[in-house]
Parts: C-alpha cells; sequence; structure tokens
C-alpha cells in the first residue's frame, strides 16, 4: 500500500464511542477528518476523501451529480466542532496508554504528554525511536567503554559498581583514613579501618553541620529580607523627611534657622497687619521673593514630592502700613525653630487674629456708611424742597401769563414765556439750543 | 502492508450483520478477497441454488470499484460463462459512497431482474428475449444442476 493512500485512509483514531452515523464519511467510512461539503448538493466527506474521489471521477459520489474541487469549501463549524470533539482514545493504547480525549486534542497529547509515544533518539548516530517514558534509561552499545582498569570490552554484571581491580580509597578518607587498594578488597579494610567504629559518630556530626548550614542559611535569607524592609523603612523616613522639610529637626542641625536666610526686609517679630490690603497684595507678587531659597537647594535630589513651596511667612509681601488703623493686630511669625505643631498652632492664632480683624473692619464700613446714608437723605430732602419752591414760582408766573394768551393764539410761544420769566431766562441762557427746543406740553406739565 | 479502516470495518459489518442472503468472508492470507455466497431470491429462476462468487478489493479501493466474479455456472443474460457480471455500477457507475454490501445486493437483484436489453451473454440475452419462459426454465435447470 501506498504512503499517500494510507494517509488518507488510515488516520488511526480510535473513536471511545459509536460515532452517530452522520458523522461517518461515506467514502473512509470513519468521522469526519477535516470535514469538506459540496456547494452544488451539500454532501458531506471527509477533504482528503472527496478530493482524490475527484480525481478519479469528477462527480458526487453519493448522487452522480458533476463535482470540481472549486464545488468542495470546509464543512459548516458545527460540523467540524462535532467531529473534533469526538473522544478518542490514545493510538498508542494498544502499547499502554489508556488516555482519551477530544479528537483535536490528541495531537497535543502525542506531541508533548504520551509516554508510549516514540521519539528519536537525541544522540545523533542514533537512528532509533524511543518511547517518551523509556527515553531517559535509554543508552547505546558504545556508552559502555571498556573498563580501563581490566581492559573488559563491555563491563558485566560485576561492574555495576566499578571494576574489582580497581584503585579505591577507604570510604572515610575524608575523615582521615589513608589506606588505598583494590575495590574488592574494600570490605576487608573495612573490618580493620580505625574509623569504621566512630562511623555512628562522624554520620551525627555531619548530620548535625548539615542542619546548621540549613539554619544558617535561613537566617541569611531572613537578614538579607529584614535589610530589605529596613531600606524601605529609611527611604520611607527620607521621604517624610522632605515633606516636613523646615520642620524636620537633626540633633546636629537643631539651631538652623531658614528664615535667616531670606531676603526679607520686614522685621520678623511682632508686626502690624492691616487686613483690607493684604490679600490683594499677596496675590499680585507672589513669588517675588523665596521664602526660603536654599532650603530646596540641598534637597533638589529629591524627585519623589514635588516640591510644596508653602508661603508659610509673609513679612516682605507687607508694605510699610503707615495708615494702619488705631487698632494694630499682632500676627506671630513663623517660629521655623519650634515643633511643626508649634507652627501650626500659631498659624491658628494668626488666622483667628486675621478673622477678628476682618469683622472689625467690617462693622467700621457698616458705620461709616449708615453715616454716608443719613448725610445723603438729608441732602436729598434739601433738594427735594427746593425744586418743589422753583416748581411753585414757575406755575404763579404760567398763571400770570394765561388771561393775555387766551384773547391772541392757543399755542403759547415759548420764546416769550421764558423771556417773560426773568428766572427761567438765568436758567436757559446757559444752554441755547435747549431753548428752542423745548415743546410746549412740557412746559404746560410743570 | 496495512489494510484501510474502511476495509476493516466493512468486513466487520459483513461478518457480524450479514445481508439476508448474502455471505462474505475474506481469505486468511488476503483479507481484500473474499469468498461470497448468494442465495438466489426467491421468486427468481434462481431460487434455492446458492451461488458462489469471488470479490476482490484492488488497491485503489474505494477509489475503484472491487472486482465480482461468479464461480457457479449460471444462466443470466448479464452475466458471461467466464462469471464476469454486466452490472454498471462496477464499472462506470461506481461510487466510493458504495461499498461491498451494496455491491452485492445489487448482484442479488440482478439475479431477481435480468436485463436483455444490456447483455453479456448475447446469447443467453437473445433467448430470454425470444422466450422468457424456456430461457427461465434453462435458468432454473442450470440452478439445480449447478448451485445447489
Amino acid at each position: 500500500m501506498t504512503s499517500s493512500s494510507s494517509s488518507s485512509f488510515s488516520l488511526s483514531y480510535s473513536y471511545v464511542e459509536a460515532v452517530n452515523p452522520n458523522l461517518l464519511c461515506c467514502i473512509c467510512r470513519t468521522p469526519f477528518n477535516v470535514p469538506a461539503t459540496t456547494k452544488s448538493c451539500s454532501h458531506t466527506f471527509c477533504w482528503e476523501c472527496i478530493c482524490s474521489a475527484i480525481a478519479v471521477l469528477p462527480q458526487c459520489p453519493i448522487d452522480r451529480s458533476p463535482l470540481s474541487l472549486e464545488d468542495v469549501s470546509l464543512a459548516s463549524p458545527i460540523v467540524r466542532h462535532m467531529v473534533s470533539e469526538l473522544p478518542v482514545y490514545c493510538t498508542h493504547r494498544s502499547l499502554g496508554c489508556d488516555h482519551q480525549c477530544e479528537r483535536q486534542l490528541l495531537e497535543h497529547h502525542l506531541k508533548d504528554e504520551c509516554l508510549y509515544e516514540p521519539l528519536p533518539c537525541p544522540e545523533r548516530k542514533c537512528d532509533q525511536f524511543i518511547k517518551r517514558k523509556d527515553l531517559k534509561s535509554h543508552s547505546h552499545p558504545d556508552d559502555h567503554q571498556s573498563c580501563t582498569t581490566c581492559d573488559l570490552k563491555f563491563p558485566d554484571a560485576s561492574h555495576a559498581s566499578g571494576c574489582p581491580d580497581a584503585q579505591v580509597s577507604c570510604e572515610h578518607q575524608p575523615h582521615g583514613c589513608r589506606w588505598t587498594g583494590r575495590q574488592a578488597d574494600r570490605p576487608d579494610h573495612l573490618e580493620r579501618c580505625p574509623y569504621e567504629p566512630l562511623k555512628e559518630f562522624f554520620l551525627m556530626n555531619s548530620k548535625r553541620i548539615t542542619a546548621l548550614e540549613a539554619e544558617n542559611q535561613r537566617l541569611k535569607d531572613r537578614l538579607e529580607e529584614l535589610a530589605f524592609v529596613f531600606d524601605r523603612s529609611r527611604h520611607d523616613v527620607h521621604a517624610m523627611k522632605y515633606l516636613l522639610h523646615p520642620w524636620f529637626k537633626l540633633p546636629a542641625n537643631a539651631s538652623h534657622n531658614p528664615t535667616t536666610s531670606s531676603s526679607t526686609s520686614s522685621p520678623t517679630g511682632t508686626m502690624p497687619l492691616n487686613g483690607t490690603d493684604f490679600f490683594p497684595h499677596s496675590s499680585s507678587q507672589p513669588d517675588e521673593h523665596d521664602p526660603f531659597p536654599e532650603i530646596f537647594e540641598g534637597e533638589t535630589q529629591h524627585t519623589l514630592f514635588p516640591p510644596h513651596r508653602i508661603p508659610f511667612q509673609y513679612p516682605h509681601l507687607l508694605p510699610p502700613d503707615h495708615t494702619a488703623p488705631p487698632t494694630s493686630i499682632s500676627v506671630a511669625p513663623l517660629d521655623l525653630d519650634g515643633t511643626l505643631e508649634h507652627t501650626f498652632t500659631s498659624l491658628r492664632d494668626s488666622v483667628v487674629v486675621l478673622a477678628k480683624t476682618v469683622e472689625h473692619t467690617g462693622r467700621r464700613h457698616d458705620i461709616a456708611l449708615t453715616t454716608e446714608n443719613v448725610r445723603v437723605a438729608e441732602e436729598l430732602a434739601g433738594v427735594k424742597a427746593a425744586v418743589r419752591g422753583i416748581r411753585q414760582q414757575v406755575h404763579r408766573i404760567m398763571m400770570e401769563r394765561v388771561p393775555g394768551n387766551e384773547m391772541g393764539d392757543k399755542r403759547m410761544d415759548p420764546d416769550m414765556m421764558v423771556s417773560g420769566n426773568p428766572y427761567l431766562r438765568s436758567v436757559l441762557g446757559s444752554y441755547p439750543a435747549l431753548t428752542k427746543s423745548i415743546p410746549t406740553t412740557s412746559v404746560t406739565k410743570l | 502492508m496495512s489494510l484501510p479502516k474502511r476495509i476493516i470495518k466493512e468486513t466487520e459489518r459483513l461478518v457480524n450483520d450479514p445481508a439476508p442472503g448474502i455471505s462474505a468472508v475474506p481469505h486468511d492470507d488476503n483479507l481484500r478477497y473474499f469468498d461470497v455466497a448468494i442465495t438466489g431470491p426467491e421468486g427468481s429462476p434462481f431460487e434455492g441454488g446458492i451461488f458462489k462468487l469471488e470479490l476482490f478489493l484492488p488497491e485503489e479501493y474505494p477509489m475503484s470499484p472491487p472486482k465480482v466474479r461468479f464461480l457457479t455456472k449460471i444462466y443470466h443474460p448479464n452475466i458471461d460463462k467466464l462469471g464476469r457480471i454486466c452490472l454498471d455500477i462496477l464499472k462506470e457507475k461506481w461510487s466510493p459512497a458504495l461499498q461491498i454490501r451494496t455491491v452485492l445486493l445489487s448482484v442479488q437483484a440482478l439475479l431477481s431482474s435480468p436485463n436483455p436489453d444490456d447483455p453479456l451473454a448475447t446469447d443467453v440475452a437473445k433467448h430470454y428475449k425470444e422466450d422468457e419462459k424456456g430461457a427461465q426454465n434453462v435458468s432454473r435447470e442450470w440452478t439445480r444442476q449447478y448451485a445447489s
């Protein structure tokens, strides 16, 4: 039988249970292997089966309709899945492998797992195939080299533990025995060997040493672990130190005061604060002066935390205030020598003072506003009275003019009206443009 | 030489679940060679006879048809005196979807219904066409004589 036809028909899957007849290829009578369906008549075969059938006769084996290779395509996924999930036995079941799996997984089993899969011997000169499980114990006749001591070509069973003529030393050599001799004589020597009675002691000792070494290793591991933890902690402390910055106190530089280096011109002691003009200043020139320029220079290697430049001190932002209110407010300066808590407390005190100042200013403003209001109201009343007086005057003038007017024109001549009234003339005289345009109705309204 | 799985399966089925009136047993030394026996169908002139055939599965099987031949002498218009059978599925109408069982069933059916219009044994066919009764009698006689 040719190898090609054997690959077509004897892909030797051994199915665990009877397969649904619908999944059998009518050509090879086994479950579809790479199922292929004809487009023209929708019959399904194994791919190789239908290909070889078409090569012999270009028609469908089932209904004899004309068929070419172009009319054949892979079967629908459901068919492919159904056959590839059929349970099969391992192909090496006869050799002893009782593995069973889905058909599609058999290849993987044979390739990577099956202990009965014959594999080529890794030795180049050896062309044998050996079961995977025997691969380790596989050896070649050449592996047995002739014994160097007794020139035996293929050492027999007596050589299992070495040649009897080989020169060996006593097994107590590490403990000090200097005996050497034939392998065959070693048992005799052992009976006389002075170290033999001490064997138990040596054994116990070596056990103890092994235990101690193990203990040592364990301790070493633990030490490494702790060193790691320590490193991490140190890193954390470093980070904290960076965060706390000016408030972090080392015993050595406890007297270090960064404010002395800042270029502030204002006194750092108690200073007056005008709450109303403090904030506009602080926002208009926030970074002109660095409160502690030198502190960060020494710490620039820390990239873990971005530098928070907290404007914790601001005396330089305040202009010399000569118009301070009579109640000058005292704000405690930041004391970088103190503890962080202390600094927070003093900052809080400053905020309280500021709040009080703001409240006080607010009250002052309220009072000033009320006073102003009263003044304006009085003025308004005065103006109202004056207007009323003028109105009455104008009214009287009009009444004087009316009798003369009734005989002549119904309309009033504004010019005459104005020129007849000395008061109006003096008022409107400064607005020559207006004198012409004042309509009669507006005047009568008055 | 390994035997295709299909042939093994077909053989198993033929032996374990034979079609009525048909037996096929492979040779021990050549599993592609079958000894076949077909009983003559009831109501046909071949009733009562047991006809021996040989069946050989060629190398190309199932891409090419099995070779089947009557060993028993038979008086039939589609079977010549050498035992060769004129049956379309054994020649140009072969399909790999067919199998030994279907071939033998077709042969059995051919015994029931001879087709003198597509003859192989022309003289027998002529006899069947001209005098069917007489020809059937000869068939019956041959069956009794050779196939019993």
